[in-house]
């Protein structure tokens, strides 16, 4: 066996890159964030409050206990910006090399390979997918940027420098499923705005939906199928998933005059529909979440654990997890022996998967939604909001997150990190880990149900 | 006729039975109950939920009490006892072949069903005896009841517990006995054996209490079930401590009691304190466990502990890496997994859609409803209090989960399918992206 040839990354597992990289960005923020120059003056930034805002812009999740735009400088929000980017652009490179890791391990022909047995990665790919991300996140945030800033420029009439600074702030912010907003009150005074709307919505898409969807869709375009599986499963969840809850949003809410009650037609669909966009996973929101109806309020929350798609900006457990445990259900239900969609059969350990980050959204969600009622006197209702918020990076809040005391902010600060990470490393660098038995136990079945 | 749409139909012909008893004069005190009262009622007793929307001592007469404990019995027993060797086949046969219940017909060994139904039968009439005698001369001995209502208070309140159905003849359920150690000790420990269900039953009946013996089933429902108690009954401690409106004002033994009693009641739906007044925590918490429910094959609801123990090993394993879903040295089939899964999914589904079509309904608080809608799915019949404030249309959404709730959802699931296909090939592999 020769040696291995430099150009390959190694010795680090991929879990522990992704933990240690998103760490360690966090904290630069934390520190750049507590600098005085960052600061205007009209709030009490402490180090938990630094903490937090660093903690939401690198998960991309956007829940603020401070007030965004009037609490940092400039070079606060750019320095908010940057850890935006950074988070969005490491998470959509680290969950797509993690994906091609897996691809080659798990590949007949790879598996012969020492490097796919000791989850090396080859250089080459890693150059090919780190600057595949990059072209794909410059040219949709470029295409955002350049649509806000005209209209913001020749519509509201702002003055260039204003209008570039906002186009550039909300697409990055957009594209990266963030949700922060230079605007009081994030996205509310865009209600009768639609364009605003529409465009931030598209751009959301785009950084949800995947990047190997992206490359498929490039590749293939509209010939369905020879669309990968995941794609088809992506596809179809995502336009399902907001035709329903456009449906259901402007329904719920349409009389409701906090919310989109004073708003003409074609305005209330527009906000049902950015509704539906923006709760997997970016956090903007055009109406207010506080007045909302508890059932509204109670479909965002399970909209916001649902997410978007692997491999992007967005968070929570992803459509495909979703799609597999729908799918399992389905053939249980049916008799089937195997799990299959479109004419492939879905493995095992994806189904395990899949149980996995969902369970552990469960439980994150659910031990975060217990801490929150017994550290302030929260309704069940928007406590869980408030942690299946954080837990999905998404920055969707129902006003509860500026009352909340240091340890519940801490245990938001938790949940943003692991529903960050964790289903990643989880979808991923766990499979590497797979560990053989040299015996098995008897088969036994209890029942179940 | 596949067994499940049997089975289904079998419970709508009870139904349809007890509701028209109901109806009659003679069932009420007052005048004639109106349908949708006498429909919800009698779907409460033969799902064995035990919520009301009329207080059952006052509004019903000696005869319609006897109409609901038929009901309760028949829930509780005749159809469990139905679904028992449905299991018991089922479990054997799939071992072997991985078929599933639609094979159960050809599967049916008469010798050997009979055997079952006897013990079964066996089983019930021995704990309901036992817990009638004992309520009643409690009733009668400690509390002075009238020797007749001392029956009357016995055997119902025995058939109640042991079915996990949790209708009470005192319109405050047993909140004046929170302190009554003798009360609350045998309606639990009747509830807990009708929970943890009859496979377990006969197995401990069989091989006595020599663990080593035991199957799988028994072992993994015993330990999930001791475990899903103890950690409710400390959550419950510790939130409800100084609560004045729950646990606050008694003593610290009652304290102890009154959480032991009122979370092993997450099955059958027994209150010894007011559910309403409880803080959101234990709120949340109760949520949860009457989600969970009892024991495969009894008379409790809920995704039953075997079912969540089994989706826990599974994740643990996946965590660890290993390739077998193990437990207690024997490995569990992907299947098992997969049922187990499917039957979570399905509950999580139903409970979330109908809390939010009746919040869509009815400007009720979020937490409540949710209580609400979890106790009737798993047929369990705790209440905040929010049964009786019900419209009509969320009542009947109501009654229709409840015979869901009972049915459980794959049966449904499973009589709803139209076809049931073989496939004599298999499609190759892919893999999508998850997390």
């Amino acid at each position: 066996m020769p040696k291995p040839p430099r150009s390959q990354v190694r010795n680090y597992h991929p879990a522990q890159i992704i933990v240690f990289g998103f760490g360690s960005v966090i904290l630069a923020g934390s520190a750049l964030l507590m600098l005085p120059i960052s600061h205007t003056g009209s709030a009490d930034i402490r180090p938990i409050t630094a903490l937090f805002t660093a903690t939401s812009a690198v998960c991309v999740t956007g829940l603020a206990t401070v007030e965004t735009a009037t609490s940092w400088t400039t070079f606060g929000h750019v320095v908010i910006l940057v850890l935006i980017q950074l988070g969005g652009l490491g998470i959509m490179s680290l969950a797509s090399l993690a994906g091609i890791l897996i691809s080659h391990r798990l590949g007949l022909r790879s598996r012969l390979r020492a490097q796919a047995e000791t989850g090396a990665l080859n250089l080459g790919d890693v150059r090919t997918v780190l600057r595949g991300v990059l072209a794909v996140t410059l040219f949709f945030e470029g295409l955002a940027a350049t649509t806000l800033t005209l209209w913001f420029m020749f519509h509201h009439h702002y003055n260039p420098s204003k209008a570039i600074w906002n186009g550039v702030f909300h697409s990055i912010s957009a594209y990266n499923n963030a949700g922060f907003a230079l605007f009081e009150g994030n996205l509310v005074r865009f209600a009768h705005d639609p364009f605003v709307l529409i465009v931030i919505a598209l751009a959301i898409i785009a950084g949800g939906i995947g990047f190997p969807v992206i490359l498929d869709l490039r590749r293939e375009r509209f010939r369905f199928k020879a669309w990968t599986l995941h794609t088809k499963l992506v596809v179809i969840m995502t336009v399902a998933l907001i035709l329903i809850g456009t449906t259901f949003f402007t329904i719920s809410e349409w009389d409701n005059p906090a919310t989109l009650g004073p708003l003409n037609s074609a305005e209330s669909v527009t906000g049902g529909f950015f509704a539906a966009i923006t709760d997997r996973t970016a956090g903007f929101n055009a109406l207010d979440y506080g007045s909302a109806n508890e059932s509204t309020v109670l479909i965002t929350t399970i909209f916001m654990f649902i997410g978007a798609a692997p491999a992007g900006t967005a968070g929570g457990v992803k459509v495909t997890t979703i799609a597999v445990l729908t799918l399992m259900v389905w053939s249980e239900m049916r008799g089937d022996p195997d799990v299959s969609a479109f004419g492939r059969r879905l493995p095992r350990f994806s189904q395990r998967q899949s149980l996995a980050i969902f369970l552990l959204g469960l439980g994150a969600t659910l031990v975060g939604t217990v801490v929150l009622i017994t550290t302030g006197p929260f309704e069940i209702g928007a406590a869980a909001f408030e942690a299946a918020s954080a837990f999905s990076t998404t920055g969707l809040t129902t006003g509860i997150t500026p009352l909340l005391k240091i340890p519940a902010q801490l245990i938001l600060i938790t949940l943003m990190f692991l529903g960050r990470v964790g289903p990643v490393t989880l979808g991923t660098a766990l499979v590497l880990r797979e560990r053989g038995r040299l015996f098995r136990y008897p088969e036994e079945r209890p029942m179940v149900g | 006729m596949t067994p499940a749409r049997l089975l289904v139909l079998l419970y709508s012909l009870a139904l349809a039975l007890g509701t028209v008893l109901l109806l009659l004069p003679y069932a009420t005190r007052g005048p004639a109950a109106p349908f949708d009262i006498a429909f919800f009622t009698a779907t409460s007793a033969i799902s064995v939920t035990g919520l009301v929307v009329v207080d059952t001592h006052s509004y019903w007469s000696g005869f319609g009490h006897l109409v609901i404990l038929a009901l309760i019995q028949l829930g509780g027993l005749g159809i469990v006892t139905l679904g028992s060797i449905a299991g018991l086949v089922v479990s054997r046969r799939l071992g072997l072949s991985g078929r599933r219940l639609a094979q159960l017909e050809s599967g049916l060994d008469l010798g050997d069903v009979r055997h079952v139904l006897r013990t079964v039968l066996k089983i019930a009439a021995v704990v309901e005896a036992t817990t009638f005698v004992l309520l009643t001369g409690v009733f009668y001995f400690l509390h002075h009841a009238a020797f007749p209502e001392a029956l009357r208070l016995g055997g119902f309140h025995a058939i109640s517990a042991f079915n996990n159905s949790g209708f009470s003849l005192f319109s405050n359920s047993l909140e004046d006995y929170v302190t009554d150690p003798f009360i609350c000790g045998i309606v639990a420990c009747a509830v807990l054996i009708g929970a943890v269900g009859f496979p377990v039953l006969t197995d401990i009946r069989r091989n006595h209490l020599s663990p080593r013996r035991w199957s799988l089933h028994t072992k993994l429902t015993l330990s999930a079930m001791g475990a899903v108690l103890g950690v409710s009954a400390l959550i419950f401690l510790w939130f409800e401590w100084t609560n004045p409106a729950t646990l606050g004002e008694l003593q610290t033994s009652g304290k102890i009691l009154a959480s032991f009693f009122n979370t092993s009641m997450r099955t059958a739906g027994f209150s010894s304190i007011d559910f309403g007044q409880l803080n959101e925590t234990t709120q949340l918490a109760t949520i949860v466990s009457m989600f969970i429910g009892g024991g495969s094959v009894s008379a409790a609801g809920g995704i039953k502990v075997t079912t969540l123990a089994l989706i826990l090993l599974a994740v643990i394993t996946e965590y660890r890496g290993d390739q077998d879903v193990t437990a207690f040295r024997r490995r569990i089939p992907p299947e098992a997994i997969r049922q187990a899964v499917a039957i979570t999914l399905t509950g999580v589904v139903a409970v979330l859609t109908v809390t939010m079509l009746i919040l869509a309904i009815e400007k009720f608080p979020l937490t409540n409803t949710l209580f609400e809608v979890t106790s009737a799915a798993s047929i369990v019949g705790l209440s905040t209090g929010l049964s009786g404030e019900l419209n009509t249309a969320s009542r009947l959404i109501i009654t229709v989960l409840m015979l869901l709730g009972r049915l459980g959802p794959m049966t449904v699931g499973a009589a709803l399918m139209l076809r049931e296909r073989q496939r004599l090939y298999r499609f190759a592999q892919e893999r999508p992206i998850v997390g």
